[in-house]
């Protein structure tokens, strides 16, 4: 036998962990040999060292002294209240993170439901006041329609207002969004409103054969010294040898250029000149 | 009372029956934490700490373990808490090297008497020997309760124990013939 083996023997006798054979084997050896012994009878004082320790005493009641905390703890039941602060201890700032979060997601949330509900009423309030005021228009813009003239900007408003309003996502401001969006729109439907107002005059022109105000004003002479655009002049070509006819169809189609409408006066002095030829060069054949 | 019906009131929520298995631990609590620590002041607040735990988790303590193991389950942790804190990181084997001061031991040898002896000599053991000296001779645990309460397999609960054992013996012998040359 090892002397590991007898020294764990030895250990294992002091804790009364060996058997009866094992306690005479053990002893046997020890006699045997006077150093076994000695380490024998040193761990034996050590461990009646250990086995006599002082009892220690706290010097004052632990209990007592952490009693407050408890009582106060003790509002509810001991045992219900541990558990309670237990699930609460370790994940107290997660639950009021996940608990903060979804009330200002409601908030949010409503916040933009209402906005984009007032947006909507508003939007429709604005368009129904459009149809209202825009009464005595509906013939007009039926007779422009029939005239081939654009009015479709009224009808194509009533899917752009009410539409995108309900699912704009969340923005940090909804409401002062969606009322610059709202203010934006209106200027847009004023706008057009005023745009088929300012297409519609044309249109009873050509019935009525009464030019607009922007067409009844006189060509300033300075632009006849002006040179014509080069995109007049390349469509002039085409349709000019077609005929007369066609010219009222012309100056119904110009007038939607804005920008084009001093061109416009220009080809119509150029058309008067060209049939003056055209008339000469006819009377000429018939001569 | 009997221990296992006072636990079982006080887990059903009443605060005196609670109070009372809080007073009949305390002196088990602060003695182990007062060997492991080392100093009275360290074995007070861990004392506090760990009934305050034991209060707030009775309702988790199962009467599988037994009471006292469970309760000195949660004092080594909280002293091992302890350690962590003060950042006493000398591991077992630097411990063994460590040669003391002496002057400091002669001196303490001259005003201490033979249980001074095995307490300083016990403040010595690395803290793991430590524990499980203190739970095997104060708390009267055995091999299988000291594994249990330190979360450590048997056979190294025995291998601490022996060789904190051979460490006392050789530390008590080295201060009987006047201190370590």
């Amino acid at each position: 036998m090892t002397n590991e083996e007898i020294f764990e023997l030895m250990q294992r006798d002091l804790d009364g962990d060996l058997s009866e054979s094992e306690q005479e084997l053990l002893h046997r050896l020890i006699q045997k040999d006077a150093d076994l012994q000695l380490m024998y009878n040193r761990l034996k004082d050590v461990s009646q060292q250990l086995e006599h320790l002082p009892p220690v005493v706290p010097p004052i009641s632990i209990v007592d002294s952490i009693l407050p905390k408890l009582e106060l703890a003790a509002a509810k039941p001991a045992a219900v209240k541990s558990t309670v602060n237990e699930e609460i201890l370790p994940t107290l700032e997660v639950k009021r993170e996940s608990s903060s979060l979804p009330e200002s997601k409601k908030w949010k949330r409503m916040k933009v439901w209402m906005a984009s509900l007032g947006s909507t009423a508003v939007a429709a309030s604005l368009l129904v006041g459009v149809l209202f005021s825009g009464g005595d228009g509906k013939k007009q813009e039926v007779d422009s329609f029939q005239n081939g003239t654009d009015i479709t900007p009224a009808v194509v408003e009533q899917p752009k207002t009410l539409g995108p309003n309900a699912p704009t996502p969340p923005s940090n401001n909804p409401i002062s969004s969606n009322s610059k969006e709202e203010e934006d729109k209106t200027k847009k439907s004023t706008g057009t409103a005023t745009k088929t107002k300012s297409k519609r005059p044309p249109a009873k022109n050509v019935q009525k054969q009464t030019p607009p105000p922007k067409k009844t004003n006189p060509t300033p002479p300075p632009k006849k010294a002006v040179p014509p655009t080069p995109v007049m002049t390349d469509d002039q070509p085409s349709g000019w040898p077609i005929g007369l006819e066609e010219n009222p169809d012309r100056e119904d189609k110009e007038p939607a250029n804005d920008d084009k409408d001093g061109g416009g006066d220009k080809q119509e002095e150029k058309d008067k000149g060209k049939n003056k030829e055209k008339k000469k060069d006819k009377d000429k054949d018939n001569d | 009372m009997h221990e296992a019906e006072l636990i079982r009131m006080a887990q059903s929520g009443d605060h005196d029956a609670l109070v009372e298995l809080l007073r009949s631990i305390e002196t088990s609590v602060y003695r182990s934490a007062y060997y492991i620590l080392g100093n009275e002041q360290d074995a007070l607040d861990a004392s506090q700490e760990v009934l305050i735990r034991i209060y707030r988790k009775l309702d988790t303590y199962q009467e599988k373990a037994k009471f006292s193991t469970w309760v000195q389950r949660i004092v080594s942790n909280v002293c091992m808490d302890k350690f962590r804190a003060k950042k006493e990181t000398v591991s077992i084997d630097e411990h063994e090297l460590i040669i003391p001061d002496r002057n400091n031991v002669e001196d303490e040898i001259l005003l201490t008497g033979l249980s001074n002896d095995i307490q300083e000599a016990i403040g010595r053991l690395p803290k793991q020997y430590r524990m499980v000296v203190v739970l095997r001779y104060l708390e009267d645990l055995s091999y299988q309760e000291i594994a249990e309460a330190l979360d450590l397999p048997l056979n190294t609960v025995k291998s601490y124990l022996f060789r904190a054992r051979q460490q006392l013996q050789e530390l008590l012998y080295d201060y009987q013939k006047g201190g370590i040359g």
